[in-house]
């Protein structure tokens, strides 16, 4: 009996210690989940890294975002975000911990999101946005955290509510451009964004700079054969001998054997081994070693934005820049224009977006275009979202859209169907 | 003068139950110590206060709000008319501060009397209720 009594109250205090747990209201779960599917209407063509037929990986998304409040200014915040697009590989979008005072600056540390653009901090929220996915003629960079920290300071002129946010950080990660995978350091990462609100009206400018280092690497082997085989051609054309056509048939093969292994490279190693040998044969008077690389090369971001919301219409316009100090990647300008009415749970929207690459000046230019890096792109996407209930969005929506060129050549054009269901919990 | 005095009555019955039906008045509240006056927050203000884009008071001191649950009818009227958005459009703007870690949604609760009690406890929350609701534990800075 007392054994019993014990246990039973033992019991109790452990069930009320969990219940107390259990409350202790701090811990927050939120989540965010998308899943879709997009039909191309070629199968030939690569839109929005849709290809042909069905794809019903691409749109998922999956997000979960644990916070706990340890004292009052003071919260812990993690968000994993797992993509179809990546494979379903999961990685930590956010990790901080910040620090509000009591004069409306806030201090976070840790994993965090790089402000770039507009829609930037909530890239993978779809229920945040009308669109399946953000427009990717503007929304294309292949990073988007850093390990760093950054400052938010809040202040309101009259009405006018203001934020000023600076950031500064590091990012050592494996970067896909392209479709590949390249090791890289992006250092000194850091930047500033105002935003403000006025009523029903939105602004925000915006400015990043980083350092890039990627893992890319000139095939010497490659320059050499080729060197070696040119200068072969060269003496057995102006005076040939039976020597100087061994040695040319010998510097030929040895060629082809370099070829083999150049064209396994990813695009921008043989991009960086292609400029120094398009450099020698077109004479070109630049420093291409130096220019034509990723080693410690600065990448500026630009970013403007004006938005209009009054409950039945909306508006979001975006400009955006990005200059590359390597001549590697071509510098862009993009922008998007995008007009939504409201009926009642439904919305339409109308969206414009292009992209551009803008080649060097100079010889430069002429070694990025002999290359073949630029592309040019623009989009009209009309779509629909019907948000079921305050959790649930519905979406379809038609996009035609115009590789107008595409890696140097000229692209192809496709319409992209898709259906969205986004949900937050 | 039984009969004016019964008419009186059924007209003093009557007329909030006329109003209520044609516009439930909602009374924005703060705690009895807060040192905010009426004159000084408008009806734009409660929406900025509510949308965290300000988290002071006129006065300086920390503003916080507090909503009723989802479904509440007083919370339905109270989006519409003082932050012209649906709840589903409040769910989408709090999405984006929520999951970009900006802001956490405002505290929230069930009833007017928990509403009243926690504001009154609190100097820097900031409510609503039915302004036939409102008595002597908190202060109307607002009424629309």
């Amino acid at each position: 009996m007392r054994i019993g009594s014990i246990i039973g109250s033992v019991l109790a205090a452990v069930l009320v210690t969990t219940t107390v747990q259990a409350n202790s209201g701090d811990l927050n779960i939120y989540g965010f989940m998308s899943v879709g599917v997009g039909i191309l209407d070629k199968n030939e063509v690569t839109i929005e890294d849709f290809e042909g037929e069905g794809n019903f990986k691409q749109d998922t998304v999956l997000g979960i975002q644990v916070s706990k409040q340890v004292n009052d200014n003071t919260t812990a915040t993690g968000q994993l975000v797992s993509r179809g697009s990546s494979d379903f590989k999961t990685e930590a979008a956010w990790a901080f911990i910040s620090y509000q005072t009591s004069t409306d600056l806030t201090a976070r540390m840790g994993r965090l999101r790089i402000p770039f653009f507009y829609y930037s901090e909530f890239l993978e929220v779809g229920y945040a946005y009308n669109w399946v996915r953000l427009p990717s003629d503007v929304y294309n960079i292949p990073f988007s955290s850093f390990d760093g920290v950054d400052f938010t300071q809040r202040f309101s002129i009259g009405s006018l509510d203001n934020s000023i946010q600076v950031n500064y950080g590091r990012l050592n990660d494996e970067l896909t451009i392209f479709d590949e995978n390249y090791q890289s350091d992006l250092k000194n990462m850091a930047g500033i964004s105002l935003t403000s609100t006025y009523g029903d009206w939105g602004f925000r400018i915006a400015g990043q700079r980083t350092e890039m280092t990627l893992d890319t690497e000139v095939d010497e082997a490659y320059v050499s054969a080729v060197q070696v085989a040119t200068i072969a051609q060269m003496t057995h054309s102006a005076n040939p001998t039976p020597q100087s056509g061994v040695d040319l048939q010998a510097a030929a093969s040895a060629l082809a054997e370099a070829e083999v292994v150049f064209v396994e490279q990813r695009r921008i190693d043989q991009g960086q081994t292609g400029a120094i040998l398009l450099a020698q044969q077109m004479n070109l008077d630049l420093e291409v070693q130096d220019e034509f690389a990723f080693d410690g090369h600065v990448a500026d971001f630009y970013n403007a934005a004006i938005t209009f919301d009054n409950g039945n219409y909306s508006f979001i316009g975006e400009v955006t820049a990005i200059e590359y100090e390597s001549g590697l990647l071509v510098d862009n300008r993009a922008w998007l224009a995008s007009f939504a009415k409201r009926w009642g749970d439904t919305t339409t929207h109308l969206t414009y977006s292009t992209s551009r690459d803008v080649l060097n000046s100079g010889d430069s230019g002429k070694l990025q275009e002999a290359l073949n890096l630029q592309g040019e792109d623009k989009s009209v996407t009309l779509g629909l979202r019907y948000d079921y209930d305050v959790n649930t969005a519905l979406k379809v929506e038609a996009q035609y859209h115009d590789e107008i060129m595409n890696r140097g050549v000229e692209g192809d054009y496709a319409m992209l169907y898709s259906f969205a269901v986004d949900v937050i919990f | 003068m039984k009969l004016i005095m019964n008419l009186m009555a059924s007209i003093l019955l009557s007329v909030p139950a006329f109003i209520a039906s044609v516009h439930a008045e909602t009374a924005v509240i703060v705690s009895l110590d807060n040192k905010n006056t009426y004159t000084s927050i408008d009806k734009e203000l409660v929406a900025r206060i509510f949308l965290a884009k300000v988290t002071k008071f006129p006065d300086g001191t920390t503003a916080k709000p507090v909503n009723l649950k989802q479904g509440h009818y007083l919370r339905e009227g109270f989006n519409r008319d003082f932050l012209s958005k649906t709840e589903s459009q409040l769910s989408r703007y709090w999405s984006r501060l929520r999951f970009s870690g900006k802001a956490s949604l405002p505290k929230e609760v069930n009833t007017v009397e928990e509403m009243k009690l926690a504001v009154a406890n609190d100097q820097s929350l900031i409510g609503y209720i039915d302004a036939m609701d409102v008595d002597d534990t908190i202060k109307v800075v607002h009424k629309y």
